[in-house]
């Protein structure tokens, strides 16, 4: 009788369900609303203003190339003078946070140990991550360790090789891209690839 | 020597008792609104008003957007106001396993409302659906993405779905101008527990085993197992 009762019960759960189905709308996500009307410009698509804080505490990468002087367009229609960065194959070795703080939320992507930004496609090349914004810090040891990009331009010249790691990278972000030129359905090697947490928290 | 009570007649309706636990389950499952539509294609699910941890072992779909949004709430003392959620969309996906775990207090005692969809198989992607979205509070597990990502997208610029015509709708996830968004070709997140402050499946196009249950107590989802295998083509 008793597990006759519970049965009951559940049953009753479920029709009440399937009665608040019948009432229920659709997805509210649906919310259209006209597209910006700035136009993107330096980076592919509009970035946020609010930029993002981004630290990994040890990466490893083929390559990095910088561009000054970029002129990108944020989606509230600033102009904002920065620099970017193209990565190849860039790998996140241990930790990193991405971070912004915005009016009335922060977003945080934390990878406590290792992850990827960028790998290899499955033609083999490498992929690129490419960041529009400011790399505060970044610490590479060649001869004696160097840990601003003007000085490892200075020392590398335009093409900086990451192959042996840097450490304490610290940057202020607006927009990042990574691209697989060769992606496809069931591939498993995924360029970014972040294990960790994500979490959106209102003050 | 006092008379002994009279008798009561076996098989009676113990309608007290039933009530107790009927109530409760009746209360829980209209808090946790879920909706199961049995509609054109299948059947819907939605989640929304309080917010409910979920696991999966997989959730793999195409045409991937997320976006920071507002989600209006019922705080415990009833009032209403909004939190900020990460609110995600796919175009099109797969489910290799769902559960759902919502508590709720009835009568100074707690209760959860678990519902699982899906086998126990974490090689099949047995739950194909349409236009998911997911409000997330937090979610912690592999969050995997493909083909071009861009983060930090203003979030009323991502696209997922497509209209009647093949064209983009404009803004799907409803975000305001300027909030943080993603947009991936491709996202695959394995062993996922989170809390959703809203879940929204209102197209599965597979119909999967599906279990209802109402607990005494606290009781979470059990931990998602590692997905093997690829999930194929949603």
């Amino acid at each position: 009788m008793r597990g006759r009762r519970k049965a009951v019960a559940v049953v009753a759960a479920l029709l009440l369900a399937v009665a608040t189905a019948l009432v229920s709308g659709q997805p509210s996500s649906a919310a259209g609303r006209p597209p910006a009307a700035v136009t993107p410009l330096g980076v592919p698509f509009l970035p946020s203003p609010y930029p993002l804080e981004v630290s990994i505490d040890s990466l490893v990468a083929v390559s990095l190339t910088v561009e000054k002087d970029v002129t990108i367009r944020l989606s509230d229609g600033t102009p904002k003078n920065v620099t970017k960065y193209t990565f190849t194959k860039l790998k996140i070795r241990s930790h990193m946070n991405v971070t912004q703080r915005a009016d009335g939320h922060t977003v945080v992507i934390d990878v406590p140990d290792e992850g990827s930004l960028g790998g290899y496609d499955s033609a083999g090349k490498p992929e690129t991550t490419v960041m529009w914004g400011n790399i505060s810090n970044v610490c590479v040891r060649v001869v004696f360790q160097i840990c601003q990009v003007q000085g490892l331009l200075e020392f590398f010249g335009s093409f900086i090789p990451l192959t042996a790691g840097a450490e304490d990278f610290r940057g202020t972000i607006y927009a990042i891209r990574t691209t697989d030129d060769h992606a496809a359905l069931n591939s498993t090697d995924n360029p970014v690839h972040l294990p960790g947490t994500i979490t959106v928290t209102t003050p | 020597m006092s008379s002994p009570a009279p008798l009561r007649p076996e098989g009676r309706t113990h309608w007290r008792r039933t009530l107790a636990v009927a109530v409760p389950a009746l209360l829980a499952a209209g808090g946790l609104g879920s909706a199961m539509a049995t509609g054109a294609l299948a059947v819907g699910l939605r989640v929304q008003d309080r917010p409910v941890d979920f696991t999966t072992s997989s959730l793999y779909g195409t045409q991937y957007g997320a976006a920071v949004v507002d989600q209006e709430v019922v705080r415990p003392d009833g009032t209403a106001g909004s939190v900020r959620v990460l609110r995600m969309g796919f175009a099109d996906g797969v489910l290799n396993g769902l559960c759902l775990s919502q508590r709720q207090q009835i009568a100074g005692a707690t209760y959860t409302l678990l519902l699982t969809l899906g086998d126990d198989d974490p090689g099949s992607w047995e739950i194909r659906t349409q236009n998911t979205v997911l409000d997330l509070r937090n979610a912690t597990g592999e969050l995997d993405m493909d083909g071009i990502v861009d983060l930090n997208v203003n979030g009323a610029d991502v696209r997922t779905v497509k209209d009647a015509a093949g064209a983009y709708v404009p803004n799907p996830l409803g975000a305001p101008q300027h909030r943080f968004g993603i947009q991936a070709r491709y996202a695959k997140f394995d062993r996922i527990t989170g809390t959703a402050q809203d879940f929204q499946i209102p197209g599965l196009l597979t119909t999967p085993r599906l279990k209802l249950s109402v607990r005494p107590g606290s009781v979470a989802c059990p931990a998602p197992a590692a997905p093997t295998g690829t999930p194929g083509t949603p």
